[in-house]
């Protein structure tokens, strides 16, 4: 047994950041389910003008970067699609205000948040966060029907101490599989594959599987385009991408855009050199 | 007698790591990376133990050639199978142990427990686990076609212990109690056992022995339409001093040997 | 962390934080399970006359509100046990009605999520989880497995030397069949004569009622979760769970 590395008074305050990176990350997806984006992105996220620009939200095709990116896509945009999910609802029903009262009228939006695995750096100042998340989302219609989907996928994060409080600084939602309620997945279309056009034995791809995934309009369109995650590879780099025990962050392998998470192992080999 | 601040904080830091772990082993255990599962993060020795309804591994050598030859060695092979066929070429020069893996024993909270004398944790948890496979899985192969995408939730729980060796936190025991599996999302778990107990009152979900085990099953029931109800071999750990028969999910396997 | 805290005192909040996290496991996913309700009122609430459960449709308030809640779940699971008994008597037969107790039922609820803040003064904590579930439940027409997703938060009360729930609030977002879309009516299978008697079945309706969290349809107007806890001192200047 080695001797002691941390005094007691860092290792208690290390047993803290532990609990407040896991609890920071748990009122990101209550924010989430609730649609309180602004709210996430003012509590939640990095306020440091340095942080800030760097900040990044990553989607399976690419990546928004800095908080006005971040901003107009995670907020803006979402309201925009939540106007137009209302205004069918508002024409079948004139009595219903097209307002921001009845904004999210048949959504659900629920992400139960497995496997929360994390690691603080040995420097203090960082830490890493991963877990995996089985979502239930709806979207209604004014009809009475809706389109439900259980939605999987691995979500990562490095968060940053900024003044004593844990901030998120990157966040990456990625999606594997949407399957619709009341549907067997077997019934999809089967997968072809495009050898030599997409992800590890071609370009990173930029487009999404409609098949997969958020829709288009849900994942618009990221500052950064690139293959973020392509479910066709599912995890292949998931033991190099997860959290492990580490000094200080290094931005080659963050979850930002200047990392290679998403890349083919080729691009990550010639990066390392 | 109370425990000292440096005894508590050794607990209170145990209670992490053995989240940790256990966290660690469902995301390894996810992508076939068994070597940086059993070679890392587990007791090895005799009494190490790791249980399923079907039976119980007993000692670390055991565990691990099944581990890693018996279903590890599966995936792979049928990960090889694909790229093999002109199908899947984009998988050549892939991680085969990893490519196109996207399930997961997702686990919970968990229940945490720390003996007193500081040297075990016992743990119990849930796992809301997912079998995903987007390219092709057995157990649809030929009913829905030969690459048909595969979704299927596998909910179990645990129980496990935790020993504290030379300075680390290893695991010694792990029994896992399946419990149901649902396909997402074209059928109703509760309905079609009723449907088919119904038509087979003789009917029975236990599926056999399939590898080498020191205990031969049944260890546990998963849950039946006439199931009673499963104070199975695991519940929450009580308070306790150190990890003895009495206080361990694998009794009969509590000396560090 | 609190940084107004020496090591000892920040040591010492994050056990009582720990033994929340224990408490509410054991509580739905483990005595869900093993049909403890017998036993769950006894075990984990508090001794105040102001307990409170809160559900969709209104509240159980006060110690017998709560404490028939937790009864009527009792009675129902032996109405179901003696039913699924009468269908399985090879296998059921000559099982006592304690043995027989939950058969053929289930309820999984997988905790996670935590937000837990501890006051201040340590005599009052809250918390928030998401809850994901799959229950078993017996209908008219045979088992029905429902997949389940909502929140469940509690104010906690420092008693003696342990943690008690003293309001909790468990809501489903949704609460439907497995295999069917979440918009759709509940399936209804064809009636087996043995389980018929479970429609008689009738819920105590709750003592507030009231419209606290609606369960999915199509024009369902946004439910966001219940507000995570912020840190506090005392539990006077916090919001309750409570009705």
């Amino acid at each position: 047994m080695g001797k002691q590395y941390y005094t007691d008074d860092e290792l208690v305050e290390r047993l803290w950041d532990y609990e407040d990176v896991k609890q920071l990350m748990a009122k990101h997806f209550y924010c989430y389910a609730g649609d309180e984006r602004r709210k996430e992105l003012n509590d939640l996220w990095v306020r440091l003008p340095q942080n800030r620009r760097t900040a990044s939200l990553g989607v399976n095709t690419g990546f928004y970067t800095g908080m006005e990116d971040i901003s107009n896509y995670y907020v803006v945009q979402l309201s925009d699609l939540r106007y137009s999910q209302l205004k069918p609802f508002c024409d079948a029903d004139p009595s219903l205000d097209y307002g921001k009262n009845n904004l999210g009228r048949g959504i659900l939006n629920n992400s139960a948040v497995y496997s929360p695995l994390l690691h603080i750096a040995e420097d203090g100042k960082t830490a890493r966060y991963m877990c995996y998340i089985q979502g239930a989302r709806a979207v209604g219609h004014a009809d009475g029907s809706a389109d439900c989907r259980f939605m999987f996928g691995l979500v990562y994060a490095d968060l940053m101490k900024e003044q004593g409080e844990w901030k998120i600084w990157h966040l990456i939602i990625t999606n594997d599989h949407a399957i619709p309620a009341g549907k067997d997945y077997g019934d999809y279309p089967e997968w072809k594959d495009s050898f030599g056009t997409t992800g590890q034995n071609g370009p990173l791809r930029v487009h999404h599987d409609p098949n997969n995934s958020y829709t288009e309009e849900e994942l618009g369109t990221p500052t950064v385009q690139r293959t973020v995650y392509d479910p066709f590879f599912g995890w292949e780099h998931l033991y190099e991408d997860m959290p492990h025990p580490y000094y200080t962050l290094n931005p080659l392998h963050d979850y930002g855009p200047e990392g290679d998470f998403g890349m083919p192992y080729y691009e990550r080999e010639r990066r390392n050199v | 007698m109370g425990l000292s601040f440096k005894e508590r904080l050794h607990q209170a830091l145990g209670v992490q790591e053995i989240e940790r772990l256990k966290i660690y082993h469902a995301y390894v255990h996810s992508v076939s990376y068994e070597r940086e599962e059993f070679d890392k993060i587990w007791f090895k020795g005799e009494n190490s133990t790791w249980t399923h309804w079907f039976g119980m591994m007993q000692g670390f050598e055991m565990i691990y050639y099944n581990h890693t030859m018996g279903e590890g060695h599966m995936g792979v092979l049928d990960t090889y199978e694909k790229a093999d066929t002109d199908e899947f070429p984009s998988f050549r020069g892939g991680d085969v142990r990893s490519v196109g893996s996207s399930g997961l024993h997702g686990l919970t909270e968990c229940y945490i427990e720390m003996a007193k004398d500081g040297k075990s944790g016992r743990l119990w948890a849930m796992t809301a686990g997912v079998m995903m496979d987007t390219l092709g899985h057995p157990k649809v192969r030929g009913e829905k076609g030969p690459y048909a995408k595969f979704g299927e939730a596998s909910w179990e729980y645990y129980g496990a212990d935790f020993v504290y060796v030379d300075g680390e936190w290893k695991y010694i025991h792990e029994s896992v109690v399946p419990v149901f599996h649902n396909r997402y999302d074209g059928e109703n778990m509760g309905q079609r056992q009723y449907k088919v107990t119904d038509d087979n009152p003789e009917h029975t979900l236990w599926r056999g022995i399939p590898c080498r085990v020191g205990v031969k099953g049944p260890l546990a029931q998963m849950y039946d339409v006439y199931q009673p109800v499963q104070h199975l071999l695991q519940e929450c750990p009580e308070p306790y001093d150190h990890l003895d028969d009495e206080h361990s999910y694998s009794p009969g396997h509590n000396e560090l040997k | 962390m609190d940084r107004r805290l020496n090591s000892e005192q920040l040591l010492d909040k994050w056990e009582k934080r720990r033994a929340i996290q224990n408490l509410m496991v054991k509580f739905f996913s483990q005595d869900y399970l093993l049909r403890r309700e017998k036993d769950m009122y006894k075990n984990y609430w508090s001794k105040a006359d102001d307990v409170c459960l809160a559900v969709n449709d209104g509240a159980y308030k006060g110690k017998d509100a709560v404490k028939g809640y937790y009864k009527a779940i009792e009675e129902r699971t032996k109405l179901e046990s003696s039913l699924i008994q009468k269908k399985y008597p090879t296998r059921l037969g000559d099982k006592t009605p304690e043995e027989v107790y939950g058969a053929g039922i289930m309820d999984m609820k997988a905790l996670t999520a935590p937000v837990v803040e501890i006051a201040g003064d340590n005599q009052t904590a809250k918390g928030i989880w998401t809850i994901h579930g799959m229950n078993t439940k017996l209908t008219p027409g045979g088992q029905v497995s429902d997949w389940e997703r909502g929140y469940v938060a509690a104010d906690f009360v420092w008693e003696g030397d342990t943690w008690k729930v003293w309001h909790l609030l468990y809501v489903q977002d949704l609460d439907h069949a497995s295999g069917y879309s979440w918009e759709e009516p509940e399936p209804v299978f064809p009636e087996d004569p043995v389980y018929a008697p479970v429609k008689e079945f009738h819920f105590p309706e709750p003592n507030v009622k009231k419209t606290v969290f609606e369960k999915y349809r199509a024009d369902r107007p946004l439910q966001a979760p219940p507000a995570y806890p912020e840190p506090y001192e005392t539990f006077s200047e916090t919001f309750s769970y409570g009705m």
